[in-house]
């Protein structure tokens, strides 16, 4: 994958793959092109260059909307709930198709409940705190049944119990078969979920492999350091 | 399921349907033809920000040129009748067909695109329509179009100049139609739909809504709504002319009262437009129609400033507690 702005060169020829039932993160320094390269997954970027293959299909010009529908589910850096709208609303809004009312329904109280978010379940999302956001964003995306889930830095922010919560729902969905990519700079949290590391330096793939292996890759050293 | 209203307490419902029912009801009170020109304009005023809000409070679409849509109504009718004698009533289907094709014309290439582009397009597609029909002599010019009177009451002219309480019970099943519609769509999958991409457009994609089809959609339904009003005007008036019915002023009518009640919001236009337009009346007639314009300025001003989302959502922020409805 390809991308510039003007003549930054924000993405250059970054290539890898994902297995089903992986939790991959993906690490870099400030400004290394990880949420570009997530954007630009999504098509909410035009890539100057490459392809994306998604369960063997080719879904490089897919709409984002497409995107979604085929099982690539998102959340971003800054927790982008719909703020006018309650907490309910929220997970209500996303179109699932094939399920009743009812199996809606209880996809939804599921969520809610598995989230701790049922208590203000009617409260604006703009009221929320910031884990509750990061949470609601995640249950939000969960709705559609999403394959792959990539999260950008969803630990962020994040109060210790709230932390532990959003783990152990990430930790029980990899259980079921749900994969991962997960943009975080908490090292020690890499360590705890990833089974795979990628790390990106200047829009370019320097190091892939295990985190333990990771760490003490003298490139990602200095990358981080400078 | 259950599904969550607008947070509006239960008493607000019921004072709606008391307020309606003695609406429905005041004419055979024999108020006189000048209060119930009065209350017909009301609704008339009412019935336009409910079909502004469908697009711009709703959905987000901020559109500063739906007088072209108004005025396109107004004109199908006016051609359809002195040009072809044909009964205005068409122009009830004819209009909103060729105003949903304008929505989808400008809507198309423009909703695709980020940050304003549609209201800018929009404002422009009004004063274009209103300069084009200003100089198109077929359809009256700057003379615009004078209504011979057929009869003084005929429902297959569409004139009751005779008997203006049809006029008012037609303006006011259309804003009880358009109140029921803007209720159902607020509370249906496409309302939730629409407030998604209103609020986050990019995050709504990701949810895999396609915001391209549900805006335009909803352009279609306002436009549509919004050309039948200019019927109804047309036969009310039975004059028509570019600049009554297709300025920025007309837009500005409809966008004040939704503003001023609350934007995305069932009722909030409807408030508005019984506050605002009674206001604007009296301020024009004290202090003439310039001075007017500039106090409507200074109110929109004013809403933006310290009541954004409307008076309706302060309300419901200070005396709200959880409605539960259950489909």
């Amino acid at each position: 994958m390809t991308k510039r702005f003007g003549g930054v060169l924000a993405l250059n020829n970054v290539s890898f793959g994902i297995d089903r039932g992986e939790i991959v993160g993906l690490i870099g320094p400030n400004g290394s092109g990880k949420t570009t390269l997530l954007d630009v997954v999504n098509n909410f970027l035009h890539k100057d260059g490459g392809k994306i293959y998604f369960n063997g299909e080719d879904v490089t010009d897919l709409a984002p909307h497409k995107l979604a529908y085929k099982g690539v589910g998102r959340t971003f850096q800054v927790s982008r709930v719909f703020e006018k709208m309650t907490v309910l609303e929220n997970l209500l809004s996303v179109p699932v198709r094939g399920l009743s009312s009812e199996a809606k329904f209880q996809r939804v109280k599921y969520l809610l409940e598995t989230t701790g978010l049922m208590s203000v379940i009617y409260e604006y999302a703009k009221n929320l705190s910031g884990g509750q956001k990061k949470l609601l964003e995640l249950s939000r995306a969960l709705m559609l049944d999403p394959d792959l889930m990539m999260m950008d830095e969803p630990f962020a922010g994040v109060d210790p119990a709230m932390l532990d919560r959003l783990i152990d729902l990430v930790e029980n969905l990899n259980k079921t078969g749900k994969t991962f990519l997960i943009i975080e700079h908490n090292i020690a949290l890499v360590h705890r979920l990833c089974n795979r590391v990628i790390v990106l330096d200047e829009g370019e793939v320097i190091a892939e492999g295990k985190p333990e292996d990771i760490q003490h890759n003298a490139r990602v050293i200095e990358a981080y350091l400078g | 399921m259950y599904r969550k209203s607008e947070l509006l307490p239960h008493q607000i419902h019921w004072i709606t349907i008391v307020i309606f029912a003695a609406l429905a009801i005041f004419p055979c009170l024999n108020p006189g033809e000048f209060l119930i020109d009065v209350i017909f304009m009301l609704f008339h005023y009412a019935y336009l920000a409910l079909c502004w809000n469908l697009i711009s409070g709703f959905a987000g679409q901020f559109s500063l040129g739906h007088a072209a849509y108004y005025g396109v109504g107004a004109y199908t009718a006016g051609v359809l009748f002195m040009r072809f004698g044909l009964t205005p009533w068409l122009g009830m289907l004819l209009g909103p067909m060729l105003t949903a094709a304008l929505a989808l014309a400008i809507g198309y290439p423009t909703f695709r695109l980020r940050y304003h582009y549609y209201a800018l397009a929009s404002l422009a597609l009004a004063e274009v329509m209103r300069l084009l029909f200003l100089s198109w002599d077929y359809i009256g010019g700057a003379y615009g179009i004078w209504y011979k009177p057929v009869l003084r009451y005929s429902w297959i002219d569409f004139q009751f100049t005779a008997d203006h309480i049809v006029y008012y019970y037609i303006m006011f099943a259309m804003l009880c139609g358009a109140l029921l519609l803007t209720w159902k769509i607020r509370h249906s999958d496409f309302g939730l739909r629409l407030m998604a991409l209103r609020d986050d457009e990019e995050a709504a994609k990701s949810l895999s809504i396609n915001t391209l089809a549900n805006k335009l959609a909803i352009a279609t339904i306002s436009a549509g709504l919004t050309a039948m009003a200019g019927v109804v005007y047309a036969q009310f008036t039975l004059f028509i002319e570019p600049d009554s019915t297709m300025s920025i002023w007309v837009t500005m009518d409809m966008l004040l009262p939704a503003m001023l009640g609350g934007l995305g919001i069932t009722y909030g236009p409807v408030i508005g437009a019984f506050i605002l337009i009674p206001i604007s009346w009296a301020l024009r007639a004290f202090i003439g129609s310039t001075l007017q314009v500039v106090i409507r300025g200074i109110i929109l001003m004013l809403i933006v400033a310290f009541m954004p989302d409307g008076l309706l959502q302060v309300i419901i922020n200070r005396i709200t507690r959880p409605a539960l409805i259950r489909r």
